[in-house]
């Protein structure tokens, strides 16, 4: 029905006064992407996780772009529906050899890799990499719980020029990339279960891109991650340092990406570090068959005078089949040791992914 | 054997039927050619790149080319026929596919070449041809033989704007219109037809027509409804 709808739909949106020969470069680009994931334990507790989220691009010219991405997800854990707007930016990007961009607004996270695979046809596996959702035990005393990394999508601004062989870029951002804001925050929140306060963070990144397939880029961000009054310990604001490497590598049928994150977050008991990796690969089989694997492991302490070493470890390894190009079918296995325990626990997870590119 | 006076008359007449037959056959088997001309009615948009996830900015984009040759005029009840293998060639520049609409007979190979400095992904899942063929870099071209008629759509999975199709003839009754919109369909058999007019967004347009031995017939379309006589 949609391959006959979708001319005159265009003729709807993009109309123009008169008939024309050539085609325009459309005013608006809009993507859907949406998941259904089901997971079971080695307890044999089974969740259900829903993703669902449209992106909007729409063209102002002379360069002048406008982006919102509207999302709602059913989070597995609890089952609870949860709308928000991850991106509502202003984009001014101005094409060449050397590309020059800057944007303002709600604007995905300008540090990390794992950022960029948000949407669920862009991540190979069915989890995400640990480090955007997986909360480290607090660092400081009776404070609260941070991510190595978390997916922001921050209030701010960035600067991006890049070329064949270079990218930079420099951000000022509301949020820390250590706790997860979100724009439709509860208003009154349990301590720490909600938005937490603003802070600035300066972000500087860069990378270089020696060979087609390969880049390695870093990014260093500075800024404050816990306010005073947060913890009945704290009387002054803290800042934090992060640093991550990352590495992208493709060839042929094969992608591989890596990240590693080191924390160093100003405490009341001194400077406490956390750190993590995580390792991805994907592998294409066969026009519809391929496989991905993610091993990662993030390293931490616990908020004592003797900081005592935890650490999380997760492995998941995952079969895909393409049903067509906008429909790919996959099933993982995923085994984790989580901070504080010595067993693996165990999850089967099964997914559908649709992802269509309207215009 | 002694034959009769009617008989012989009888031999004779069809002896004589069937040198008439066999003089006039080859004038009705003299082929026709359908001639005419395409144009497009509504405004058509491209998909542009958009990179919003991305830590580098899209390249220029590339002047638009007309749509028309991105239509396949072709003979849609053609009887399967013996034809010869071609070569045809998609490029991948500036994030799009060079063109965007090929029109081949089976057993052809279409070679698709890199011209830009970043890696792209040439894949198909279509019914007439399930292929990938990998990332490559610039420089560098993959080609795939496609032994099946039929439709099939060609992506970048990198790109998710790029996209192209291969038509796949067994039959030699296929054009792809000029800058203007003019095509020349020739040897085609005489007798009523269905032609079609394929554009890539805007669906087929398919219309009767009478072609007669040995004079060019002629149809025009304005995609996407047929026109107005």
């Amino acid at each position: 029905m949609w391959n006959r709808l979708a001319p005159w739909m265009l003729v709807l949106l993009t109309a123009a006064p008169s008939a024309a020969q050539q085609a325009k470069a459309s005013v608006l680009s809009v993507d859907t992407s949406a998941s259904v994931d089901f997971t079971t334990d080695g307890n044999g507790n089974d969740v259900k996780g829903v993703f669902l989220d449209t992106l909007i691009v729409g063209d102002f010219g002379r360069n002048v772009q406008a982006i919102v991405r509207p999302q709602v997800q059913r989070l597995a854990n609890n089952g609870e529906w949860n709308r928000q707007i991850w991106v509502a930016e202003m984009r001014y990007e101005r094409p060449g050899r050397v590309a020059f961009r800057v944007e303002g607004g709600y604007i995905p996270s300008p540090v990390g890799l794992a950022n960029l695979t948000l949407r669920p046809h862009m991540n190979p596996t069915i989890a995400q990499p640990a480090e955007l959702f997986t909360s480290i035990p607090s660092l400081e005393v009776r404070g609260p719980r941070v991510n190595l990394l978390s997916g922001i999508y921050p209030l701010g601004a960035q600067a991006t020029a890049s070329a064949t062989r270079w990218d930079a870029r420099v951000a000022v951002i509301d949020t820390s990339p250590l706790r997860l804001r979100r724009v439709f925050g509860d208003p009154n929140p349990p301590l720490f279960g909600g938005n937490p306060p603003r802070f600035t963070n300066v972000v500087i990144g860069g990378g270089v891109t020696p060979f087609v397939g390969f880049r390695v880029g870093a990014a260093l961000t500075h800024g404050g991650w816990l306010r005073a009054g947060e913890s009945p310990t704290l009387t002054a604001d803290r800042s934090a340092n992060i640093v991550n490497v990352e590495m992208e590598l493709a060839f042929r049928h094969t992608s591989l990406t890596s990240e590693i994150v080191y924390d160093a977050l100003d405490t009341s008991l001194g400077t406490r570090s956390t750190s993590g990796w995580y390792v991805q690969g994907a592998q294409t089989l066969a026009p519809r068959w391929f496989i991905a694997g993610r091993a990662e492991r993030i390293q931490t302490t616990l908020p004592t005078i003797v900081g005592i070493e935890q650490n999380f470890t997760s492995t998941e390894q995952a079969l895909g089949y393409r049903l067509t190009p906008e429909i790919a079918l996959r099933v993982s296995h995923r085994m984790r040791q989580t901070f504080g325990r010595d067993a693996w626990d165990h999850f089967g997870a099964v997914s559908i992914v649709w992802y269509r590119r309207w215009m | 054997m002694i034959f009769s006076a009617r008989s012989s008359v009888l031999l004779a007449v069809a002896v004589a039927g069937l040198a008439v037959m066999i003089e006039t056959e080859p004038a009705a088997q003299e082929p026709g050619s359908v001639r005419g001309r395409v144009s497009i009615g509504i405004p058509v948009t491209a998909k542009r790149a958009t990179s919003t996830y991305s830590r580098s900015i899209p390249a220029v984009a590339l002047a638009p080319e007309s749509e028309l040759r991105h239509v396949v005029v072709y003979v849609k009840d053609a009887p399967k026929t013996a034809v010869q293998p071609m070569r045809a060639e998609i490029r991948q520049r500036n994030e799009n596919f060079v063109p965007r609409v090929v029109a081949v007979t089976v057993g052809s190979v279409v070679e698709f070449p890199n011209d830009d400095p970043i890696y792209h992904n040439v894949f198909s899942l279509s019914r007439a041809k399930t292929f990938d063929l990998g990332r490559f870099p610039k420089g560098k071209s993959r080609g795939e033989r496609f032994d099946k008629p039929g439709v099939v759509k060609v992506f970048c999975q990198i790109h998710s704007h790029m996209s192209a199709t291969v038509m796949v003839f067994d039959h030699p009754w296929f054009a792809i219109p000029d800058e203007q919109g003019n095509f020349d369909l020739s040897g085609v058999p005489p007798g009523m037809h269905q032609v079609t007019a394929w554009h890539e967004r805007l669906g087929e347009t398919t219309l009767p027509l009478r072609v007669e031995p040995g004079r060019p017939a002629t149809i025009d379309f304005v995609l996407p409804v047929p026109a107005q006589p």
